[in-house]
């Protein structure tokens, strides 16, 4: 699953179009509400682009939208990381209904929920003013943007409520957001913000970042004092260190649930958040009794937070393979453990982000039994403090079957790292 | 005393025939009817004689030939007198005088008698011990395949390595053989072929002590090291083991020879690590060795333990997040 939205928030970042579903028309009374919307509402849209500056053409595009009198404009983080990443070339631009572009800044950014704040210095009398919105499942909605550099368009769809299984708040709306959406509003017919397109998964699921964050973000901006971090990193840093803090914390401190796995008794679904699958496989159908058979277990969040296109965290994943054998000798089960235990179970990086893989191999007593334990550590270069690690665990005892676990944290300090990995090798345990 | 007539291959070259000289005067030519016959169109029916003086000093005299007799210095005379080492030329014939008391080299060892007459050979100097050697690599190298396996279809999957292996030793000794044949004149195509097995065995009971090692004492810093020493012994008895059966050279120069391969060897594979070392990879490498052995036999760290090897693990990140900076 969480692949699956990351491979979402990516199809945002790029401009190449998915296809579009056809809006279902369901008389003429809805075609006139849309058309009354659009009509009042879309000279407060703004259509976001990236420039690259050594070609001056645009490298993608994104959607933004007034919230004061004063020009402040929403987007997503995602929207204008690029220009995070490497100011000098990719400027921003915002483009107004004439098509006159005009440079922006960033002043402020929220990157665990993907939200930013522009300003151009132009000022506005048009703009949505952020509030609380009531709703009821099923309430038709209305989201904008600009699809595929298509130009500014409308969309409907319904409101279906935040998603479950979200470390982050997040509104399931149902209606096709495509690329170049990222950043725009979803409004109901009286021009109140519920939130801003952020991700699709495809075939009308899509996700938006709830107007709550927003207003939060743009009360930040307003509180006297604000003034804008002079390295935006700081402030992401930051703001990654207290978010990973708040999940992390906590993990495994409270009696998580166990489940058995073969012979095994591990974690499972250790907080709400967690959505976890599984399966088994017999190494082959030709015989009555396999040469060993595979069970897994894995566990995993959902979302994870978009730093750069080459760069997620927040990742939270517990994985369980048990092997069991009853054909194979105690040394061809031993080579078997050894291929299945030296499978790579990090996550791949980009050099511009992360350091290489440091791993720490040892013969472990752990609580409840004997184990092979193995942390690899990396460190995020843009993001001091924070580092990405796995923990692999084989847990020993018997020449026919073995359990290989992996806990896989990103985006975490090390003292989250150390004691999320402590309390790990506690959960691991013969049934 | 009597003199020598060695008849050459050329100027300074080696000896094509020899006869013997003890009368006090003998004919060289092309006709049959001389002592000594030159097959060369050059030389005169009777082209020079061989005559000793009463003192028993021997000279070489021209017969009226036409192209006379030449000496090394290029020299065209009618007689020349003989010492041990002489060289003169007939037509296109050169001939060397020796006395027949000149001292010659000690003789050659044969290869296989290397080995004292009086010594029974050893069990890997015999056929029997060879064979030996090499079943055994290869039955090592099956049993490993099998127990290494976890598939229903192992047997042919060992067998498809063995033979692999098999053939692999094959090629190898059989390049050996062939410069061996060249150089000392024999094959020793066996002999080869259990050098090679010798060190597979070598290699691969190393490679096994290692990862065993490996389980039970992750990242120690001593079995690398032993490792690399067994590498590189075994890679010079390798190739001195090659040698013995494949050159004249002494035991000291054989092994010299293997030191300096092995080394050399070693040392390209370690530049090739370095360089590799240098290349971003976001692929995590890690002692990944378990042996199904009772965890009470398995030196166990505690938790806390391992905890703290994670700070240290920080240290070493840190250290490369530093670096980038």
């Amino acid at each position: 699953m969480s692949c699956v939205s990351r491979l979402a928030t990516v199809v945002l970042c790029c401009v190449l179009a998915l296809p579009a579903r056809a809006q279902e028309q369901a008389g003429d009374g809805p075609r006139d509400a849309t058309s009354t919307v659009f009509a009042r509402y879309s000279d407060r849209i703004l259509k976001v682009q990236i420039i690259e500056s050594s070609s001056s053409a645009k490298r993608s595009i994104g959607t933004a939208f007034f919230v004061s009198s004063d020009g402040l404009m929403l987007t997503n983080y995602h929207v204008i990381s690029d220009h995070i990443h490497e100011r000098d070339d990719n400027r921003v631009e915002v483009l107004q209904q004439d098509g006159t572009a005009i440079p922006a800044v960033v002043v402020a950014v929220d990157v665990v929920h993907d939200l930013a704040i522009l300003r151009t210095g132009l000022v506005t009398p048009s703009f949505f003013t952020l509030g609380p919105v009531a709703l009821r499942q099923g309430d038709r909605l209305y989201s904008l943007g600009h699809p595929s550099d298509l130009g500014l368009s409308i969309v409907e769809g319904t409101y279906n409520g935040n998603l479950k299984h979200t470390l982050s708040p997040k509104i399931h709306f149902t209606g096709s957001i495509n690329p170049g959406m990222s950043g725009g509003p979803t409004i109901t017919s009286d021009g109140r913000v519920v939130g801003v397109n952020v991700s699709t998964m495809g075939e009308q699921r899509s996700f938006l970042v709830p107007e709550g964050q927003a207003t939060a973000l743009v009360a930040r901006v307003r509180a006297p004092g604000f003034a804008a971090a002079p390295d935006p990193f700081t402030e992401i840093t930051a703001q990654l260190t207290d978010f990973q803090d708040s999940y992390l914390r906590t993990l495994f401190v409270e009696a998580p649930k166990r489940v058995d796995v073969g012979p095994f008794n591990v974690v499972s679904e250790p907080t709400p958040y967690f959505r976890c699958w599984g399966g088994s496989q017999r190494s082959d159908d030709r015989d009555k009794t396999p040469m060993y058979v595979q069970t897994w277990h894995n566990c995993g969040t959902d979302d994870d937070v978009f730093v750069a296109g080459e760069q997620r965290v927040g990742v939270v994943a517990v994985k369980h393979l048990a092997i069991t054998s009853e054909r194979l000798n105690a040394a061809r089960f031993g080579a078997l453990f050894t291929s299945r235990f030296g499978l790579d179970p990090t996550p791949s990086g980009d050099e511009k982000h992360v350091t290489v893989w440091k791993c720490r191999a040892r013969n472990v007593a752990a609580p409840a039994t004997p184990v092979r334990a193995v942390l690899c550590l990396r460190g995020l270069k843009k993001l001091p403090g924070l580092y990405d690690a796995v923990l692999q665990v084989a847990v020993l005892g018997r020449s026919n079957a073995g359990l290989v676990s992996s806990l896989t944290l990103s985006g975490a300090t090390f003292e989250n790292i150390d004691q999320a990995s402590t309390r790990f090798l506690g959960l691991l345990a013969w049934r | 005393m009597a003199m020598i007539i060695e008849v050459l291959t050329g100027k300074h070259g080696t000896v094509r025939q020899r006869v013997r000289v003890d009368v006090p005067s003998m004919s060289i030519g092309r006709a049959l009817t001389n002592a000594v016959i030159l097959e060369d169109p050059h030389v005169d029916a009777v082209h020079a004689r061989v005559l000793r003086s009463d003192d028993g000093q021997y000279a070489l005299e021209d017969a009226g030939s036409v192209n006379r007799i030449e000496v090394l210095t290029g020299l065209l005379q009618d007689r020349v007198a003989l010492s041990d080492g002489t060289e003169v030329q007939l037509g296109k014939t050169w001939l060397r005088f020796r006395d027949e008391d000149a001292p010659v080299a000690p003789a050659l060892p044969l290869q296989r008698s290397v080995a004292t007459p009086a010594r029974a050979p050893r069990w890997h100097e015999r056929t029997s011990g060879r064979i030996g050697l090499v079943v055994g690599a290869l039955l090592l190298t099956g049993a490993e395949g099998w127990l290494g396996s976890s598939e229903l279809d192992a047997g042919t999957q060992v067998l498809g390595v063995t033979l692999g292996v098999a053939v692999a030793f094959i090629l190898w000794a059989g390049i050996w053989a062939v410069a061996a044949r060249v150089i000392t004149g024999k094959f020793a195509f066996l002999a080869h072929l259990a050098v090679i097995a010798a060190a597979w065995i070598a290699f691969d009971l190393g490679d096994q002590l290692k990862n065993t090692i490996e389980f039970f004492l992750p990242e120690n810093r001593v079995a690398p090291v032993l490792y690399t020493g067994l590498l590189l012994v075994v890679l010079a008895a390798l190739v001195s083991g090659h040698l013995a059966f494949s050159s004249h050279l002494s035991r000291v120069a054989r092994w010299r020879v293997g030191a300096t391969v092995s080394a050399v060897l070693l040392a390209l594979l370690g530049a090739f690590a370095l360089v590799d070392d240098d290349q971003f990879t976001s692929a995590a490498a890690f002692s990944s060795e378990i042996r199904t052995v009772s965890p009470s036999l398995v030196p166990k760290q505690s938790v806390e333990e391992f905890s703290a090897e994670m700070a240290d693990l920080r240290a070493d990140v840190d250290e490369l997040l530093a670096k980038n900076d």
